[in-house]
């Protein structure tokens, strides 16, 4: 299945992606498909993966709500978008 | 030809202009003026926040800013003096709301971090508290003492061109912890520019004023993403947290 991931600004400059979008062949299944991005963005993924799963301060986004680590057991539809956001520290 | 009665407060007519707004009436004005607001950092955010809270005749604001004023602060942080260089921030910010805000404006600001302790013996005393503060213990802090104390909480933030609200219903809608369980451990001199900080910062200070006045349309438990950059805004539903301390902590105060 094609899943499109979107990346806040932020995240996307720690991932080291010039675009804040990709789209991958990914298993329907959120945690897969979220091994498979990061996978795909390789080395620059080790300090937001540590242990190969996303640090649990990624916000993972999905049709507007979010799931937390605990509540990633859900599989994607076609068409739906995975949004990655960095929670914001500054002001 | 429109006729609009005037409308008066005990302090003159001074916010007579805001209470033409139809979810602002006299008694929405009051309860504003009888509120305690707690916030923690009164800088590029903050400042505004608290400046817009001032002037709209909050009836006291309890400031914590730790530091001494630097050269570089002054590109954001409009409460300060730049005269004042090297002195502490918090005291300056209290004396610049103090000149801004109603006669019965009362401002009690402190020059350091705010504390477990502090944030605890202030909560009882507020309606509401704010976190401005860039760091995310600082805002954790302030979130758990909020819901602790069953008050609502109003985290603002922002990064470059990125900003978010969150504003939390104390036991009813999900907090900043259940959020963002444990801080990012990315660290970075943030890049900001006053115009963007203040923004997020003015957007937070609406939503707390609607909050202090029981006007309705709050987005509780929404992540509200802006992106000044690319001109996007994503609201995010924030589920409870099943094993989330704080949200426990404000659902005992419930029952």
């Amino acid at each position: 299945m094609t899943v499109r991931f979107e990346l806040t600004t932020r995240l996307a400059e720690l991932a080291g992606l010039a675009e804040p979008s990709l789209e991958l062949d990914a298993p329907s299944s959120l945690p897969e498909a979220l091994r498979a991005l990061i996978a795909r963005i390789g080395d620059a993924a080790a300090p937001l993966a540590p242990g190969g799963s996303l640090h649990p301060s990624i916000l993972v986004v999905v049709d507007g709500l979010a799931h937390p680590p605990a509540h990633r057991d859900v599989t994607l539809r076609p068409g739906q978008t995975v949004r990655l956001m960095l929670p914001v520290a500054g002001g | 030809m429109l006729h609009v009665a005037p409308v008066t407060t005990a302090a003159g007519n001074r916010h007579r202009r805001q209470m033409l707004l139809p979810w602002l009436d006299a008694e929405g004005q009051r309860r504003i003026r009888e509120a305690t607001v707690l916030i923690t950092r009164v800088g590029g955010l903050g400042g505004p926040l608290a400046q817009s809270l001032a002037v709209a005749g909050v009836g006291r604001i309890v400031l914590f800013h730790e530091g001494a004023l630097l050269d570089e602060d002054l590109h954001r942080m409009v409460l300060m003096h730049p005269e004042r260089v090297g002195e502490p921030r918090g005291s300056q910010a209290a004396e610049t709301l103090r000149r801004l805000g109603a006669p019965h404006l009362e401002v009690c600001g402190f020059d350091h971090r705010i504390t477990e302790a502090e944030a605890a013996r202030w909560m009882r005393e507020s309606d509401l508290a704010i976190g401005a503060a860039p760091t995310y213990e600082e805002r954790l802090l302030l979130n758990d003492a909020a819901l602790a104390a069953g008050k609502p909480f109003v985290d603002a933030a922002m990064y470059d061109d990125e900003t978010h609200v969150l504003c939390v219903d104390p036991g009813k809608s999900g907090c900043l912890r259940c959020l963002v369980p444990e801080p990012p451990p990315w660290r970075a001199d943030f890049p900001v520019l006053a115009a963007v900080s203040a923004m997020v910062g003015n957007l937070a200070a609406s939503l707390a004023l609607r909050i202090l006045a029981g006007a309705g349309a709050i987005p509780w438990g929404e992540l509200v993403h802006f992106d000044a950059a690319r001109i996007e805004l994503t609201r995010v539903r924030v589920p409870r947290s099943a094993g989330c301390p704080a949200c426990a902590a404000a659902e005992r105060n419930l029952r």
